[in-house]
Protein backbone atom coordinates (compact mmCIF):
# COMPACT_ATOMS: atom_id res chain seq x y z
CA UNK A 1 0.00 0.00 0.00
CA UNK A 2 1.22 3.49 -0.84
CA UNK A 3 2.38 5.44 2.16
CA UNK A 4 1.21 8.83 3.23
CA UNK A 5 2.51 11.49 5.58
CA UNK A 6 3.79 10.33 9.01
CA UNK A 7 3.24 6.70 8.08
CA UNK A 8 5.99 4.16 7.52
CA UNK A 9 3.80 1.15 6.95
CA UNK A 10 0.12 0.28 6.66
CA UNK A 11 -1.14 -3.28 6.64
CA UNK A 12 -4.31 -5.30 6.69
CA UNK A 13 -5.40 -6.64 10.06
CA UNK A 14 -8.17 -8.98 8.98
CA UNK A 15 -11.17 -8.11 6.82
CA UNK A 16 -12.25 -5.39 9.21
CA UNK A 17 -8.97 -3.93 10.38
CA UNK A 18 -6.05 -1.80 9.20
CA UNK A 19 -2.93 -1.23 11.24
CA UNK A 20 -0.98 1.97 10.70
CA UNK A 21 2.67 2.22 11.78
CA UNK A 22 4.01 5.74 12.25
CA UNK A 23 7.47 7.02 11.43
CA UNK A 24 9.89 8.86 13.67
CA UNK A 25 11.58 8.19 16.98
CA UNK A 26 9.49 6.55 19.72
CA UNK A 27 8.24 9.84 21.18
CA UNK A 28 7.32 11.32 17.83
CA UNK A 29 5.73 8.11 16.53
CA UNK A 30 3.73 7.83 19.73
CA UNK A 31 2.62 11.45 19.33
CA UNK A 32 1.40 10.63 15.83
CA UNK A 33 -0.54 7.69 17.27
CA UNK A 34 -2.27 10.09 19.65
CA UNK A 35 -2.90 12.68 16.96
CA UNK A 36 -4.58 10.16 14.69
CA UNK A 37 -6.46 8.62 17.61
CA UNK A 38 -7.73 12.05 18.62
CA UNK A 39 -8.69 12.95 15.06
CA UNK A 40 -10.62 9.69 14.62
CA UNK A 41 -12.36 9.74 17.99
CA UNK A 42 -13.31 13.39 17.48
CA UNK A 43 -14.74 12.77 14.02
CA UNK A 44 -16.36 9.50 15.20
CA UNK A 45 -17.29 8.17 11.78
CA UNK A 46 -20.18 5.70 11.96
CA UNK A 47 -18.15 2.87 10.46
CA UNK A 48 -15.49 2.83 13.21
CA UNK A 49 -15.78 -0.18 15.54
CA UNK A 50 -12.71 0.26 17.71
CA UNK A 51 -9.32 1.95 17.70
CA UNK A 52 -6.44 0.37 19.61
CA UNK A 53 -3.41 2.63 20.08
CA UNK A 54 -0.01 1.17 20.93
CA UNK A 55 3.60 2.41 20.94
CA UNK A 56 3.97 3.38 17.32
CA UNK A 57 0.88 1.86 15.75
CA UNK A 58 -2.84 2.32 15.61
CA UNK A 59 -5.20 -0.57 14.90
CA UNK A 60 -8.36 0.74 13.25
CA UNK A 61 -11.26 -1.72 13.18
CA UNK A 62 -14.23 -0.93 11.01
CA UNK A 63 -17.69 -2.21 10.21
CA UNK A 64 -17.06 -4.03 6.95
CA UNK A 65 -20.74 -3.97 6.18
CA UNK A 66 -20.46 -0.21 5.65
CA UNK A 67 -16.95 0.27 4.27
CA UNK A 68 -13.94 -1.64 2.94
CA UNK A 69 -10.20 -1.33 3.52
CA UNK A 70 -9.76 0.95 0.48
CA UNK A 71 -12.21 3.41 1.97
CA UNK A 72 -10.48 3.27 5.36
CA UNK A 73 -7.08 3.71 3.72
CA UNK A 74 -8.29 6.81 1.87
CA UNK A 75 -9.91 8.15 5.03
CA UNK A 76 -6.68 7.78 6.99
CA UNK A 77 -4.56 9.27 4.21
CA UNK A 78 -6.84 12.31 3.97
CA UNK A 79 -7.43 12.68 7.67
CA UNK A 80 -6.58 16.16 8.90
CA UNK A 81 -4.55 15.75 12.08
CA UNK A 82 -3.46 18.46 14.47
CA UNK A 83 0.30 18.20 14.42
CA UNK A 84 0.61 20.60 17.29
CA UNK A 85 -0.70 18.68 20.23
CA UNK A 86 -2.73 20.91 22.49
CA UNK A 87 -2.35 19.50 25.94
CA UNK A 88 -5.67 17.93 26.71
CA UNK A 89 -3.96 14.99 28.30
CA UNK A 90 -4.11 14.55 32.05
CA UNK A 91 -1.18 14.67 34.37
CA UNK A 92 -1.26 12.00 37.08
CA UNK A 93 0.68 12.43 40.32
CA UNK A 94 1.12 8.96 41.69
CA UNK A 95 1.99 8.28 45.33
CA UNK A 96 4.40 5.39 45.86
CA UNK A 97 5.53 3.77 49.07
CA UNK A 98 9.03 2.96 47.82
CA UNK A 99 10.73 -0.12 49.22
CA UNK A 100 7.58 -1.61 50.70
CA UNK A 101 8.80 -5.03 51.91
CA UNK A 102 6.90 -7.03 49.27
CA UNK A 103 8.23 -4.86 46.43
CA UNK A 104 11.90 -4.37 47.13
CA UNK A 105 14.08 -5.17 44.12
CA UNK A 106 16.52 -2.34 44.80
CA UNK A 107 19.43 -4.72 45.34
CA UNK A 108 19.13 -6.30 41.92
CA UNK A 109 18.52 -2.93 40.27
CA UNK A 110 21.74 -1.79 41.91
CA UNK A 111 23.51 -4.80 40.46
CA UNK A 112 22.53 -3.69 36.96
CA UNK A 113 22.74 0.07 37.29
CA UNK A 114 25.16 0.64 40.14
CA UNK A 115 22.65 3.05 41.66
CA UNK A 116 21.85 3.31 45.36
CA UNK A 117 18.29 3.14 46.63
CA UNK A 118 18.02 6.93 47.06
CA UNK A 119 19.41 7.56 43.59
CA UNK A 120 16.91 5.16 42.05
CA UNK A 121 13.98 6.75 43.85
CA UNK A 122 15.29 10.16 42.95
CA UNK A 123 15.46 9.30 39.23
CA UNK A 124 12.03 7.67 39.31
CA UNK A 125 10.39 10.67 41.00
CA UNK A 126 12.09 13.56 39.21
CA UNK A 127 11.24 12.49 35.65
CA UNK A 128 7.88 13.06 34.04
CA UNK A 129 6.86 10.01 32.06
CA UNK A 130 4.37 9.58 29.30
CA UNK A 131 1.81 6.82 28.81
CA UNK A 132 2.82 5.13 25.55
CA UNK A 133 0.22 2.39 25.53
CA UNK A 134 -2.51 0.90 27.67
CA UNK A 135 -3.18 -2.76 27.26
CA UNK A 136 -2.25 -6.35 27.81
CA UNK A 137 -4.64 -6.19 30.79
CA UNK A 138 -7.21 -3.57 31.81
CA UNK A 139 -5.55 -0.50 33.24
CA UNK A 140 -1.98 -1.66 32.57
CA UNK A 141 -0.23 1.47 31.30
CA UNK A 142 3.17 1.29 29.67
CA UNK A 143 4.97 4.49 30.72
CA UNK A 144 8.33 5.77 29.60
CA UNK A 145 10.93 6.49 28.82
CA UNK A 146 13.19 5.90 31.76
CA UNK A 147 16.46 7.83 31.90
CA UNK A 148 19.43 5.84 30.57
CA UNK A 149 20.95 5.37 34.04
CA UNK A 150 17.87 3.51 35.27
CA UNK A 151 17.54 0.99 32.47
CA UNK A 152 17.66 -2.58 33.69
CA UNK A 153 16.45 -5.83 32.14
CA UNK A 154 13.44 -7.92 33.08
CA UNK A 155 13.96 -10.65 35.66
CA UNK A 156 15.55 -13.81 34.30
CA UNK A 157 12.71 -15.77 35.87
CA UNK A 158 9.42 -13.92 36.15
CA UNK A 159 7.69 -13.87 39.53
CA UNK A 160 4.61 -16.02 39.84
CA UNK A 161 2.87 -13.27 41.75
CA UNK A 162 3.45 -9.54 41.68
CA UNK A 163 1.39 -7.74 44.34
CA UNK A 164 -1.50 -5.54 43.28
CA UNK A 165 -0.45 -1.91 42.86
CA UNK A 166 3.25 -2.75 42.51
CA UNK A 167 5.22 0.00 40.77
CA UNK A 168 7.84 -1.55 38.53
CA UNK A 169 10.50 -0.87 35.93
CA UNK A 170 11.89 -2.88 33.02
CA UNK A 171 14.02 -1.76 30.09
CA UNK A 172 12.94 1.82 29.34
CA UNK A 173 9.51 1.40 30.83
CA UNK A 174 7.74 1.81 34.12
CA UNK A 175 4.24 0.62 35.05
CA UNK A 176 1.85 -0.20 37.86
CA UNK A 177 0.39 -3.70 38.10
CA UNK A 178 -3.37 -2.99 38.41
CA UNK A 179 -4.04 -6.46 39.76
CA UNK A 180 -1.93 -9.15 41.27
CA UNK A 181 -0.48 -11.16 38.40
CA UNK A 182 2.66 -12.96 37.26
CA UNK A 183 5.29 -10.55 36.05
CA UNK A 184 8.92 -10.08 35.20
CA UNK A 185 9.54 -6.45 36.02
CA UNK A 186 11.72 -5.06 38.83
CA UNK A 187 9.63 -3.79 41.72
CA UNK A 188 10.17 -0.42 43.38
CA UNK A 189 7.16 0.11 45.62
CA UNK A 190 3.42 0.10 46.10
CA UNK A 191 0.77 2.58 44.98
CA UNK A 192 -2.08 2.91 47.55
CA UNK A 193 -4.72 3.65 44.89
CA UNK A 194 -4.86 -0.04 44.04
CA UNK A 195 -5.07 -1.35 47.58
CA UNK A 196 -7.92 -3.93 47.77
CA UNK A 197 -9.34 -2.77 44.47
CA UNK A 198 -11.60 -5.45 43.03
CA UNK A 199 -13.73 -3.82 40.37
CA UNK A 200 -11.84 -3.04 37.15
CA UNK A 201 -14.37 -0.23 36.67
CA UNK A 202 -12.75 1.58 39.60
CA UNK A 203 -9.25 1.50 38.11
CA UNK A 204 -7.47 4.81 37.76
CA UNK A 205 -7.81 5.77 34.11
CA UNK A 206 -4.65 6.21 32.13
CA UNK A 207 -4.90 7.27 28.52
CA UNK A 208 -2.16 7.19 25.93
CA UNK A 209 -0.46 10.57 25.97
CA UNK A 210 -1.16 11.25 29.63
CA UNK A 211 1.75 12.44 31.71
CA UNK A 212 2.79 10.78 34.92
CA UNK A 213 5.03 11.70 37.83
CA UNK A 214 5.64 9.56 40.88
CA UNK A 215 6.21 10.90 44.38
CA UNK A 216 7.42 9.14 47.50
CA UNK A 217 5.18 8.55 50.52
CA UNK A 218 5.78 6.83 53.83
CA UNK A 219 4.13 3.65 55.07
CA UNK A 220 1.83 5.77 57.29
CA UNK A 221 0.76 7.89 54.34
CA UNK A 222 0.23 4.74 52.31
CA UNK A 223 -2.10 3.33 54.93
CA UNK A 224 -3.93 6.63 55.23
CA UNK A 225 -4.56 6.91 51.46
CA UNK A 226 -5.41 3.21 51.17
CA UNK A 227 -8.04 3.39 53.91
CA UNK A 228 -9.40 6.70 52.61
CA UNK A 229 -10.55 5.28 49.29
CA UNK B 1 -30.80 -8.33 44.74
CA UNK B 2 -31.42 -11.10 42.25
CA UNK B 3 -34.07 -12.81 44.36
CA UNK B 4 -36.50 -9.95 43.64
CA UNK B 5 -36.08 -10.41 39.91
CA UNK B 6 -38.14 -12.85 37.83
CA UNK B 7 -36.13 -16.06 37.49
CA UNK B 8 -35.89 -17.75 34.10
CA UNK B 9 -33.85 -20.84 34.89
CA UNK B 10 -31.93 -22.45 37.74
CA UNK B 11 -28.62 -24.11 36.91
CA UNK B 12 -28.56 -27.73 38.14
CA UNK B 13 -25.18 -28.66 36.70
CA UNK B 14 -22.93 -26.25 34.78
CA UNK B 15 -20.95 -29.05 33.10
CA UNK B 16 -17.30 -28.34 32.26
CA UNK B 17 -17.82 -24.60 31.95
CA UNK B 18 -20.87 -22.44 31.36
CA UNK B 19 -20.55 -18.68 31.00
CA UNK B 20 -22.76 -15.81 29.95
CA UNK B 21 -21.81 -14.15 26.67
CA UNK B 22 -23.20 -11.41 24.49
CA UNK B 23 -21.86 -9.54 21.48
CA UNK B 24 -18.91 -8.31 23.51
CA UNK B 25 -17.33 -4.96 24.36
CA UNK B 26 -17.16 -2.45 21.58
CA UNK B 27 -15.27 0.05 23.66
CA UNK B 28 -12.62 -0.30 26.33
CA UNK B 29 -10.04 -1.97 24.09
CA UNK B 30 -8.03 1.26 24.12
CA UNK B 31 -7.93 0.82 27.91
CA UNK B 32 -6.90 -2.82 27.84
CA UNK B 33 -10.28 -4.55 28.16
CA UNK B 34 -10.79 -7.63 26.00
CA UNK B 35 -13.32 -7.47 23.21
CA UNK B 36 -14.96 -10.68 24.46
CA UNK B 37 -18.11 -11.96 22.67
CA UNK B 38 -19.27 -15.39 21.51
CA UNK B 39 -16.63 -17.80 20.18
CA UNK B 40 -19.09 -19.16 17.58
CA UNK B 41 -20.92 -16.07 16.38
CA UNK B 42 -23.22 -18.05 14.05
CA UNK B 43 -24.52 -20.39 16.74
CA UNK B 44 -24.94 -17.42 19.09
CA UNK B 45 -26.86 -15.39 16.53
CA UNK B 46 -29.28 -18.16 15.61
CA UNK B 47 -29.96 -19.16 19.21
CA UNK B 48 -31.19 -15.63 19.91
CA UNK B 49 -33.15 -15.48 16.67
CA UNK B 50 -34.95 -18.72 17.55
CA UNK B 51 -36.07 -17.12 20.81
CA UNK B 52 -37.23 -13.90 19.19
CA UNK B 53 -34.52 -11.96 21.02
CA UNK B 54 -32.52 -8.90 20.10
CA UNK B 55 -29.33 -9.78 18.24
CA UNK B 56 -27.21 -8.62 21.20
CA UNK B 57 -29.11 -10.44 23.97
CA UNK B 58 -26.95 -12.68 26.17
CA UNK B 59 -26.86 -16.47 25.81
CA UNK B 60 -25.06 -19.18 27.70
CA UNK B 61 -21.91 -20.51 26.10
CA UNK B 62 -21.16 -23.92 27.54
CA UNK B 63 -18.81 -26.83 27.12
CA UNK B 64 -19.44 -30.48 27.93
CA UNK B 65 -22.98 -30.50 29.20
CA UNK B 66 -25.49 -28.32 30.99
CA UNK B 67 -28.53 -29.14 33.09
CA UNK B 68 -31.05 -26.60 34.27
CA UNK B 69 -34.59 -26.33 35.60
CA UNK B 70 -37.02 -23.95 33.97
CA UNK B 71 -38.78 -21.43 36.19
CA UNK B 72 -40.96 -19.53 33.69
CA UNK B 73 -42.99 -20.19 30.57
CA UNK B 74 -40.76 -19.14 27.74
CA UNK B 75 -38.91 -20.05 24.56
CA UNK B 76 -35.51 -21.73 24.68
CA UNK B 77 -33.16 -22.76 21.90
CA UNK B 78 -29.87 -24.60 21.77
CA UNK B 79 -27.33 -24.38 18.96
CA UNK B 80 -23.84 -25.70 18.26
CA UNK B 81 -22.31 -28.67 16.44
CA UNK B 82 -24.03 -32.04 17.07
CA UNK B 83 -25.76 -30.95 20.25
CA UNK B 84 -28.20 -33.21 22.04
CA UNK B 85 -31.13 -31.55 23.81
CA UNK B 86 -33.22 -33.52 26.30
CA UNK B 87 -36.31 -31.93 27.85
CA UNK B 88 -37.98 -33.95 30.63
CA UNK B 89 -36.22 -37.07 29.41
CA UNK B 90 -37.33 -36.62 25.83
CA UNK B 91 -34.84 -35.90 23.09
CA UNK B 92 -35.52 -32.73 21.10
CA UNK B 93 -33.85 -31.00 18.18
CA UNK B 94 -31.19 -28.34 18.43
CA UNK B 95 -31.38 -25.29 16.11
CA UNK B 96 -35.13 -25.15 16.87
CA UNK B 97 -37.39 -23.19 19.24
CA UNK B 98 -38.85 -25.08 22.22
CA UNK B 99 -41.61 -23.79 24.47
CA UNK B 100 -40.89 -24.74 28.06
CA UNK B 101 -42.86 -24.32 31.28
CA UNK B 102 -41.86 -24.10 34.97
CA UNK B 103 -40.31 -27.28 36.44
CA UNK B 104 -39.22 -28.56 33.03
CA UNK B 105 -35.80 -30.21 33.24
CA UNK B 106 -33.44 -29.49 30.37
CA UNK B 107 -30.18 -31.32 29.75
CA UNK B 108 -27.90 -30.54 26.85
CA UNK B 109 -24.70 -32.21 25.81
CA UNK B 110 -22.41 -32.44 22.81
CA UNK B 111 -20.61 -35.34 21.16
CA UNK B 112 -17.40 -33.38 21.26
CA UNK B 113 -16.16 -32.43 24.74
CA UNK B 114 -14.83 -29.06 23.56
CA UNK B 115 -17.82 -28.07 21.42
CA UNK B 116 -19.30 -24.70 22.31
CA UNK B 117 -23.05 -24.89 22.82
CA UNK B 118 -25.29 -21.85 23.00
CA UNK B 119 -28.47 -21.65 25.04
CA UNK B 120 -30.81 -18.74 24.41
CA UNK B 121 -33.77 -17.90 26.62
CA UNK B 122 -36.66 -15.91 25.13
CA UNK B 123 -36.72 -12.55 26.88
CA UNK B 124 -34.67 -9.75 28.30
CA UNK B 125 -31.82 -10.80 30.61
CA UNK B 126 -31.73 -8.64 33.71
CA UNK B 127 -28.00 -8.33 34.28
CA UNK B 128 -25.58 -5.57 35.11
CA UNK B 129 -23.45 -4.41 32.20
CA UNK B 130 -19.73 -3.80 32.63
CA UNK B 131 -18.22 -1.61 29.92
CA UNK B 132 -21.37 -1.98 27.82
CA UNK B 133 -21.56 -5.77 27.98
CA UNK B 134 -22.44 -8.64 30.30
CA UNK B 135 -19.91 -10.93 28.65
CA UNK B 136 -17.88 -12.99 31.13
CA UNK B 137 -14.11 -12.53 30.95
CA UNK B 138 -12.62 -14.86 33.54
CA UNK B 139 -9.07 -13.55 33.16
CA UNK B 140 -10.19 -9.98 33.85
CA UNK B 141 -12.71 -10.88 36.53
CA UNK B 142 -15.51 -8.94 34.89
CA UNK B 143 -18.96 -9.63 33.46
CA UNK B 144 -21.22 -12.62 33.97
CA UNK B 145 -24.04 -13.21 36.44
CA UNK B 146 -22.39 -11.45 39.37
CA UNK B 147 -20.18 -9.12 37.38
CA UNK B 148 -17.03 -10.81 38.67
CA UNK B 149 -16.10 -12.91 35.64
CA UNK B 150 -16.96 -16.21 37.31
CA UNK B 151 -18.54 -19.04 35.32
CA UNK B 152 -21.96 -20.31 36.40
CA UNK B 153 -22.24 -22.72 39.32
CA UNK B 154 -24.97 -25.07 40.50
CA UNK B 155 -27.83 -23.12 42.00
CA UNK B 156 -27.22 -19.93 40.00
CA UNK B 157 -30.42 -18.36 38.74
CA UNK B 158 -30.72 -16.35 35.55
CA UNK B 159 -33.06 -13.39 35.97
CA UNK B 160 -35.08 -12.74 32.86
CA UNK B 161 -38.20 -10.87 31.78
CA UNK B 162 -39.75 -13.38 29.40
CA UNK B 163 -40.89 -12.49 25.89
CA UNK B 164 -43.36 -14.07 23.51
CA UNK B 165 -42.83 -17.51 21.98
CA UNK B 166 -42.75 -18.13 18.27
CA UNK B 167 -41.78 -21.53 16.93
CA UNK B 168 -38.91 -21.36 14.45
CA UNK B 169 -36.28 -23.59 12.99
CA UNK B 170 -32.97 -22.75 11.35
CA UNK B 171 -32.88 -24.33 7.88
CA UNK B 172 -30.00 -26.78 7.39
CA UNK B 173 -28.40 -24.62 4.68
CA UNK B 174 -27.92 -21.78 7.18
CA UNK B 175 -26.29 -23.94 9.85
CA UNK B 176 -22.48 -23.65 9.62
CA UNK B 177 -20.79 -26.61 7.91
CA UNK B 178 -18.75 -27.53 10.98
CA UNK B 179 -17.40 -30.72 9.43
CA UNK B 180 -16.16 -29.06 6.27
CA UNK B 181 -12.53 -29.84 5.48
CA UNK B 182 -12.15 -26.74 3.31
CA UNK B 183 -9.05 -24.68 4.09
CA UNK B 184 -9.64 -21.79 6.46
CA UNK B 185 -9.35 -18.36 4.83
CA UNK B 186 -6.61 -16.09 6.13
CA UNK B 187 -6.20 -12.45 5.14
CA UNK B 188 -2.44 -11.82 4.97
CA UNK B 189 -1.40 -8.75 6.92
CA UNK B 190 0.50 -7.38 9.89
CA UNK B 191 4.11 -8.72 9.58
CA UNK B 192 3.38 -11.09 6.68
CA UNK B 193 6.21 -9.57 4.62
CA UNK B 194 8.67 -10.44 7.40
CA UNK B 195 8.06 -14.17 7.01
CA UNK B 196 10.39 -15.89 4.58
CA UNK B 197 8.62 -17.03 1.41
CA UNK B 198 9.33 -20.64 2.31
CA UNK B 199 7.88 -20.27 5.82
CA UNK B 200 4.83 -18.56 4.39
CA UNK B 201 4.33 -21.29 1.82
CA UNK B 202 4.75 -23.91 4.51
CA UNK B 203 2.08 -22.37 6.70
CA UNK B 204 -0.41 -22.18 3.83
CA UNK B 205 0.15 -25.75 2.66
CA UNK B 206 0.64 -27.83 5.82
CA UNK B 207 -1.91 -29.37 8.15
CA UNK B 208 -2.13 -28.08 11.69
CA UNK B 209 -3.55 -29.93 14.63
CA UNK B 210 -5.71 -28.27 17.29
CA UNK B 211 -3.93 -28.85 20.62
CA UNK B 212 -5.58 -29.16 24.01
CA UNK B 213 -4.20 -25.71 24.81
CA UNK B 214 -7.31 -23.89 23.64
CA UNK B 215 -9.47 -21.36 25.38
CA UNK B 216 -11.41 -18.17 24.80
CA UNK B 217 -8.17 -16.22 24.64
CA UNK B 218 -6.55 -18.23 21.91
CA UNK B 219 -6.11 -21.56 20.17
CA UNK B 220 -2.68 -23.12 20.01
CA UNK B 221 -2.08 -25.26 16.94
CA UNK B 222 0.68 -27.73 16.25
CA UNK B 223 2.41 -28.40 12.97
CA UNK B 224 5.43 -27.45 10.91
CA UNK B 225 7.21 -24.55 12.62
CA UNK B 226 6.99 -21.19 10.89
CA UNK B 227 9.34 -18.38 11.78
CA UNK B 228 9.78 -14.78 10.78
CA UNK B 229 12.81 -12.55 10.46
CA UNK B 230 11.68 -10.49 13.45
CA UNK B 231 13.57 -10.88 16.71
CA UNK B 232 11.81 -8.21 18.70
CA UNK B 233 8.98 -5.84 17.94
CA UNK B 234 6.85 -3.35 19.78
CA UNK B 235 3.53 -4.49 21.16
CA UNK B 236 0.62 -3.57 18.91
CA UNK B 237 -3.17 -3.98 18.67
CA UNK B 238 -4.35 -7.54 18.00
CA UNK B 239 -7.52 -8.03 15.93
CA UNK B 240 -9.88 -11.00 16.22
CA UNK B 241 -8.50 -14.10 14.54
CA UNK B 242 -4.90 -12.85 14.31
CA UNK B 243 -2.38 -15.67 13.86
CA UNK B 244 0.78 -15.06 15.86
CA UNK B 245 3.98 -17.03 16.04
CA UNK B 246 6.06 -17.09 19.24
CA UNK B 247 9.67 -18.11 18.80
CA UNK B 248 8.79 -21.82 18.78
CA UNK B 249 7.08 -21.25 15.42
CA UNK B 250 3.77 -22.82 16.48
CA UNK B 251 0.74 -20.69 15.58
CA UNK B 252 -1.64 -19.24 18.14
CA UNK B 253 -4.93 -17.90 16.86
CA UNK B 254 -6.09 -14.99 18.97
CA UNK B 255 -9.77 -15.13 19.84
CA UNK B 256 -12.44 -13.38 21.90
CA UNK B 257 -10.71 -12.88 25.25
CA UNK B 258 -7.33 -12.08 23.70
CA UNK B 259 -5.24 -9.40 25.33
CA UNK B 260 -5.51 -6.09 23.48
CA UNK B 261 -1.79 -5.69 22.77
CA UNK B 262 0.89 -8.19 21.95
CA UNK B 263 4.34 -8.33 20.49
CA UNK B 264 4.61 -11.58 18.54
CA UNK B 265 4.85 -11.47 14.75
CA UNK B 266 1.55 -12.15 12.96
CA UNK B 267 1.05 -13.52 9.48
CA UNK B 268 -2.54 -12.32 9.12
CA UNK B 269 -6.04 -12.94 10.44
CA UNK B 270 -8.55 -15.75 10.00
CA UNK B 271 -11.61 -14.51 8.10
CA UNK B 272 -14.46 -14.12 10.60
CA UNK B 273 -16.77 -16.38 8.58
CA UNK B 274 -14.38 -19.30 9.14
CA UNK B 275 -13.96 -18.73 12.89
CA UNK B 276 -17.06 -20.73 13.97
CA UNK B 277 -15.72 -23.80 12.16
CA UNK B 278 -12.23 -23.26 13.57
CA UNK B 279 -13.31 -22.87 17.20
CA UNK B 280 -15.60 -25.90 16.93
CA UNK B 281 -12.81 -28.14 15.66
CA UNK B 282 -12.18 -30.81 18.29
CA UNK B 283 -8.83 -31.32 19.99
CA UNK B 284 -6.49 -33.23 17.63
CA UNK B 285 -8.72 -32.17 14.74
CA UNK B 286 -6.80 -30.99 11.69
CA UNK B 287 -7.15 -27.64 9.96
CA UNK B 288 -5.35 -26.02 7.07
CA UNK B 289 -5.19 -22.48 5.81
CA UNK B 290 -5.26 -20.61 2.52
CA UNK B 291 -4.47 -17.02 1.68
CA UNK B 292 -7.43 -14.89 0.74
CA UNK B 293 -7.11 -11.27 -0.32
CA UNK B 294 -8.95 -8.82 1.92
CA UNK B 295 -11.37 -7.79 -0.85
CA UNK B 296 -12.28 -11.39 -1.68
CA UNK B 297 -12.73 -12.23 1.98
CA UNK B 298 -14.99 -9.24 2.46
CA UNK B 299 -17.04 -10.31 -0.56
CA UNK B 300 -17.42 -13.80 0.91
CA UNK B 301 -18.45 -12.30 4.22
CA UNK B 302 -20.99 -9.98 2.58
CA UNK B 303 -22.45 -12.87 0.57
CA UNK B 304 -22.88 -14.96 3.72
CA UNK B 305 -24.46 -12.00 5.49
CA UNK B 306 -26.86 -11.24 2.66
CA UNK B 307 -27.87 -14.91 2.54
CA UNK B 308 -28.77 -14.63 6.20
CA UNK B 309 -30.52 -11.26 5.81
CA UNK B 310 -32.51 -12.45 2.80
CA UNK B 311 -33.77 -15.46 4.73
CA UNK B 312 -34.67 -13.33 7.74
CA UNK B 313 -36.64 -10.78 5.70
CA UNK B 314 -38.38 -13.47 3.66
CA UNK B 315 -39.37 -15.43 6.75
CA UNK B 316 -41.05 -12.39 8.29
Amino acid sequence: MKLFKHVRKIEHAGIDGMIVYFSGDPLLANQRVQQYLLAITTAQPKWIRSVVPAYDSLLVCFDCFRVDSHFVYRYLAELAVETTMHEESSHHQIPVWYSAPQTDDFEQIKNHTGLEREEIIDLHTTHTFQVFAVGFAPGFAYMGELPDELICPRLATPRKKVPQGAVAIAERQTAIYPFSSPGGWNLLGLCPWYHNLNDPGDLPEFAVGDHVTFFAITQEQFEEIASDK
Amino acid sequence: MTNKLPIGIVIDDPGLCAIIVDKGRLYGQERGFSEAGPMDEEAYFWANWLCGNEESEPTLECIGSLAFTVNASMAIAVTGPAVKVVINGEECSSWKTHAVVPADKVVISADCPTAKMYVALGGKWLLKHVMGSVCTVMREGIGGLHGNGKPLVTGDTIPIRVGSIESKEVPAWLIPAYDSMKPIDVIPGYQVEEFLPLARRRFFSADYKVTSDINRMGYRLQGPAVSSKISNMRSEGINFGAIQFPSDGQPIIMLRDRQTLGGYPKIGCVAPYDIPRLVQTPVDGVVCFQERAADDARTNWLLARSKRVRYLTESL
